[in-house]
């Protein structure tokens, strides 16, 4: 019954006795076992029920532009676009064209407005890239933001030297990925804003150890309490006890021997990578309303660059590995945001 | 304004800089007619010519399509050209569907079928009603068994292995393609990410890959639609 790549169909084994057992080692029980999803139909009319039995699989040749956010299409296995002549919206349009590098590597199996006018192709496609007011206002702020970030001398500095090192990079062929640059760039200046911004304390030597239970309860604690969206940008207002906890707080997020490093990854990490980073951004995954929420609070908060999410595998490795919950892991992307490390792909 | 993504466009060569610049212009909130004109020619501009077809046809592409109605066929077309690119037998078939009456089930009319082929998946409880199989097949899972290893929705993984039903009749191996009777009783994939390594140690099963079994889910068609296929069903 298993097939190899170079064998015919013709050799069979019996399932139950040969497959059944592979299955039932690998799947939990539960999952082997087929189940039937009820639809209750609510709307009247005539109806019919039918049971499907398929393999949960699908061909993955053809892929919505929704599957494609957050990807970049490699040269050497091109993507085909079909834009139709329905359901027509800014991102429909600019998303599976902005996963591309080239424009040589944009190739449309039909025109845009194929089947109807000149006139009316371009009224539709002037009304589909028109942005709703808020989404300016957005945009808007979010411009603003980068551009006091990149006016800001001590983010130009670093910023000129990762993309100076990506230019060199390029140059000689090699296209690393921009969180080896970065973490190459930033190894030794990020030592420089380790200090934690409410108690202005350095946080090098005796500081970055790990947090005594004491410390982490208390800060957990506090975590609980104040939540994610309440820290403070500076330590005014803050009472004794409140710059104690968040003290704590820093330290703990910061692991031994841990680099910061905020980049554009597109790929989860490693669990090696993640174990010896502090943390990574994302700007691609931010899909999640609960975090989502929160980040709108960050941008109001922080005046910097802040379109980052932690992607959910190095939430989890970094939350296995570490212990810390999902607060901390985000406490730790606010903090960073807080020292000034430049949020945005290099 | 921000142009998100931008920085992954190399902008270093003419197409590079080319692409840059329709981005820009996709992502200037301030543009006139005359730069939605000129976006229209520029995308249009990249319109596939058939040697252009031909060229990319040997490279094995996917599409990027914005409405799950069309998935299905495009991706049956460019699955059978993988296949004739990797000189592999292409095998498919269709899924088992029957009518549910109360407790009783009972076969349907091919013109039911017939009906039942044309719907979105999204319709049908996320099972599509055809599915192939080569050696290298290119497929996403349609469900979220195991996420720590790559095996949720959308996720990538590539064909190894078919598991087929013991009543499959013999193969025709003069025939250049294969039906399958029987809709097979699970496929053998390799995941895209996660090492599992040889978690079921057996030689038979390759180190990171798992079998993916089929499943049963109950749907129901209302409307038009479901006038068509309950007439048809009874007249079966």
């Amino acid at each position: 019954m298993l097939l190899t790549e170079n064998e015919a169909h013709t050799p069979r084994y019996s399932f139950a006795t040969e497959c059944m057992p592979l299955l039932a080692q690998i799947i939990p029980p539960t999952a082997i076992v087929p189940y039937a999803d009820d639809i209750n139909a609510k709307k009247r009319g005539c109806k019919l029920s039918i049971s499907r039995s398929a393999i949960p699989l699908h061909l993955s040749y053809v892929v919505t532009d929704i599957f494609t956010q957050g990807a970049t299409f490699k040269k050497d296995e091109p993507f085909l676009l079909h834009f139709g002549a329905e359901r027509w919206k800014a991102a429909n349009i600019r998303v599976p064209i902005t996963r591309q590098v080239s424009m040589d590597d944009v190739h449309l199996l039909a025109p845009l407005g194929e089947g109807m006018s000149r006139e009316k192709a371009l009224d539709r496609l002037g009304k589909a890239l028109t942005p709703k007011p808020a989404f300016v206002r957005e945009m808007t702020h979010r411009a603003a933001q980068e551009a006091a970030l990149l006016s800001s001398p001590m983010y130009k500095d670093m910023v000129d030297q990762c993309r100076a090192q990506d230019a060199d990079m390029r140059q000689r062929g090699q296209l690393p990925r921009h969180a080896s640059s970065v973490q190459a760039a930033w190894g030794a200046s990020a030592r420089a804003v380790y200090a934690c911004p409410v108690c202005k304390e350095s946080l090098d030597g005796a500081e970055t150890e790990g947090p005594t239970p004491a410390q982490r309860g208390e800060a957990q604690r506090s975590t609980k309490k104040r939540g994610a969206r309440k820290l403070p940008t500076n330590n005014e207002g803050l009472d004794a006890r409140t710059r104690r906890a968040h003290a704590g707080l820093e330290r703990r997020v910061l692991a031994p021997g841990a680099k910061v490093v905020s980049a554009f990854v597109h790929e989860p990490l490693s669990e090696g990578e993640a174990a010896s980073w502090l943390t990574v951004m994302d700007t691609g995954c931010a899909s999640r309303r609960m975090r989502r929420s929160r980040l709108d609070d960050v941008l109001v908060s922080f005046p910097h660059e802040v379109q980052v999410v932690l992607t959910r595998k190095s939430m989890q490795i970094l939350a296995d590995q570490n212990g810390w919950l999902e607060d901390d892991i985000m406490t730790a992307g606010l903090w960073m945001l807080q020292v000034g490390i430049p949020l945005k792909p290099l | 304004m921000c142009t998100p993504s931008i920085d992954v466009i190399r902008t270093s060569t003419p197409g590079g800089l080319a692409l840059f610049n329709l981005v820009q212009k996709l992502w200037d909130h301030n543009r006139q007619p005359a730069d939605v004109e000129e976006i229209l020619d520029v995308i249009n501009s990249r319109v596939c010519s058939p040697d252009d077809i031909d060229r990319l046809l040997r490279l094995c592409p996917r599409a990027v399509v914005l409405r799950n109605v069309v998935k299905l066929s495009l991706s049956m077309y460019l699955a059978k050209n993988h296949a004739s690119q990797l000189g592999v037998r292409f095998t498919h078939w269709r899924c088992a569907d029957v009518g549910i009456e109360g407790a009783a089930k009972r076969q349907l009319s091919p013109e039911c079928i017939r009906l039942l082929d044309g719907q979105d998946c999204s319709k049908t409880q996320n099972l599509d009603a055809f599915l192939a199989f080569f050696p290298g097949c290119r497929y996403s899972f349609a469900t979220s068994e195991m996420p720590e290893i790559g095996w949720c929705n959308n996720g990538l993984c590539t064909g190894v292995r078919l598991l087929l039903h013991p009543d499959e009749p013999a193969d025709d191996v003069g025939k250049s393609f294969r039906r399958l009777e029987n809709q097979p009783v699970g496929i053998v994939v390799r995941l895209e990410d996660a090492d599992i390594g040889d978690v079921l140690m057996d030689e038979r099963v390759p180190s990171g890959c798992v079998p993916v079994k089929q499943k049963s889910v109950r749907f129901q068609v209302r409307g038009p639609l479901g006038a068509c296929c309950a007439l048809a069903s009874s007249c079966c």
